[in-house]
């Protein structure tokens, strides 16, 4: 009797997540496909990138400063016991542009950005603005949602880039400031093992495979909430924690495919 | 008589909980109609029907000898700039102040140049008594003046229809009087069809020209304010007069006796 509740269980809870990834892919569908409306949306999409990616930066920067600066100690205090201080340089770029930068980004935007335009988009519900939206003839798919997506796959690549060049410097800013490592054994090292396919482009292309996953998330959790305080509150936790754990899951995937 | 929206034996429900059963009813051109009915019958439900917002389970709902949810997504749209609806809350786009609320209908669907769109939001909020709040945000508004700007907003882009959902719930006397002859003046000046959704039944009568009483998924009686008043039929003149007894339950159904229950 325990085990069949358990099977029934599953197979409700397997229901409603399909059904759950079906209404997304119909809200990114009907948000995207469609005659572009760039007199309207443009603006709008400034002032998202604006909200989204902007005002991300600050966070973005401190948080890479501090993750290449302790990168940079803890690999100089391993390094050094085999004398071999002057692979810092690689070790902290390697490590910061194939998977620090990328996926601590992508958790950060998760938390700062995502979590964000849950909020929003579910007020907006709760509020029937998306209702009168509706009834005004104007599709809040198109003039909602979809400037909030484009905005997120355009900031997350570029706050990755942000964050992989502050993480260098703080890793630099200890390893050769600070603890004296040679200038120039820290730089040449790695320039002479970064591989502009192998590192730059899995860099880049997990961050744009993120940013979807991350906004698309964020954006659906918003669009489908039950408009209550509860469900709000509720939508808002699993944009993050679903988007971490989503994050994680496919940087493994990326990484393994990609190697 | 001239319709502007027809509803034919149109079932819905949400799941299991039936709303509407084969319930028909007309609204005339150029009128107000008055919904009125016990609060969780569904008026607004209805609202949403008509505006193609909710699909229905069976019959159909034609405006304008059209038939609503058998339009594509384009064709519903491009019908929706002909009606028009005044939620409950007002739903005004709180990141946006009175001005360009007013204006969103108009720049979404015109290219007119700034300049007639300002004398085009300006005449609206004029006709709400609003001209002076234009500058103020959303939430400095009171609940009466939130209503008015959602009502210019409404009828910025001059539809057919303007569906009013409960407008007049937890408003003041004197709010409440403004609205009224709004809703009366509007529909005369701009020639409009009106639809208001409300229980506030001493109210609605004294400016519609036509009601209909909604109540357990029914349309429990139809006509003008005068025939209602005169109705011999239980359900009406309970409701009418605000009856705590009568035929219109008080509880909600259930399927298990109280008795047994305990």
């Amino acid at each position: 009797m325990f085990i069949l509740n358990l099977i029934l269980k599953l197979g409700s809870w397997g229901q409603r997540r399909l059904s759950a990834i079906g209404r997304a892919t119909i809200m990114l569908f009907y948000s995207l496909v469609g005659r572009p409306q760039f007199r309207k949306n443009f603006p709008q999409l400034i002032r998202q990138i604006y909200v989204v990616g902007v005002q991300s930066i600050s966070i973005i920067v401190v948080s890479g400063l501090f993750i290449g600066m302790v990168l940079g100690l803890q690999g100089f205090h391993v390094l050094v016991d085999f004398m071999a201080e002057g692979a810092l340089g690689q070790m902290v770029a390697l490590a910061i542009i194939r998977e620090l930068g990328p996926v601590v980004t992508a958790l950060l935007f998760a938390g700062r950005a995502g979590s964000a335009l849950t909020a929003e988009i579910g007020l907006k519900k709760a509020t029937e603005q998306l209702l009168s939206m509706e009834m005004m003839a104007v599709d809040p798919l198109r003039r909602v949602i979809a400037p909030r997506f484009w905005a997120g796959v355009i900031s997350l690549p570029l706050l990755t880039i942000i964050f992989t060049l502050v993480g260098i410097f703080g890793g630099k800013l200890v390893g050769v400031d600070w603890l004296g490592v040679d200038d120039g054994i820290f730089w040449s090292g790695m320039q002479s093992s970064i591989d502009f396919w192998d590192d730059l482009m899995m860099c880049a292309i997990k961050s744009v495979v993120f940013a979807i996953t991350v906004i698309w998330i964020a954006l659906f959790n918003g669009y489908d909430l039950v408009p209550t305080s509860v469900g709000i509150s509720k939508a808002t936790t699993n944009t993050v924690v679903q988007s971490s754990l989503a994050v994680l899951g496919l940087d493994f995937v990326l990484t393994a495919v990609m190697f | 008589m001239n319709n502007l929206v027809e509803i034919k034996d149109l079932s819905f429900s949400y799941g299991k909980r039936i709303i509407y059963e084969n319930v028909s009813l007309e609204i005339p051109k150029g009128k107000i109609t008055a919904f009125m009915g016990p609060s969780g019958t569904g008026k607004t439900t209805m609202l949403r029907l008509i505006g193609g917002q909710l699909v229905p389970d069976a019959g159909s709902v034609m405006f304008d000898g059209i038939n609503v949810h058998k339009l594509s997504r384009p064709d519903l749209y491009s019908l929706r700039r002909r009606m028009s609806m005044l939620f409950q809350s007002g739903a005004l786009f709180t990141d946006l102040n009175v001005f360009d609320n007013v204006a969103y209908p108009i720049r979404e669907h015109t290219k007119l140049p700034e300049e007639v769109i300002r004398d085009m939001v300006l005449m609206k909020l004029e006709a709400v008594g609003l001209r002076g709040a234009a500058g103020l945000m959303p939430h400095e508004l009171s609940g009466g003046m939130a209503r008015r700007a959602a009502l210019a907003r409404s009828i910025a882009l001059d539809p057919e229809l303007i569906m009013y959902d409960e407008p007049f719930t937890g408003q003041d006397p004197i709010t409440m009087a403004v609205l009224l002859r709004l809703i009366k003046t509007l529909n005369r000046t701009l020639g409009l069809t009106s639809v208001v959704v409300t229980h506030d039944v001493s109210e609605i009568l004294t400016i519609a020209d036509y009601a209909y009483i909604l109540a357990g998924t029914k349309v429990v009686a139809g006509g003008t304010p005068e025939e209602l008043k005169k109705s011999e039929d239980p359900r009406v003149r309970q409701f009418i007069k605000g009856e705590y007894d009568g035929p219109v339950p008080f509880n909600y159904p259930t399927e298990v006796s109280y008795l047994k229950d305990l």
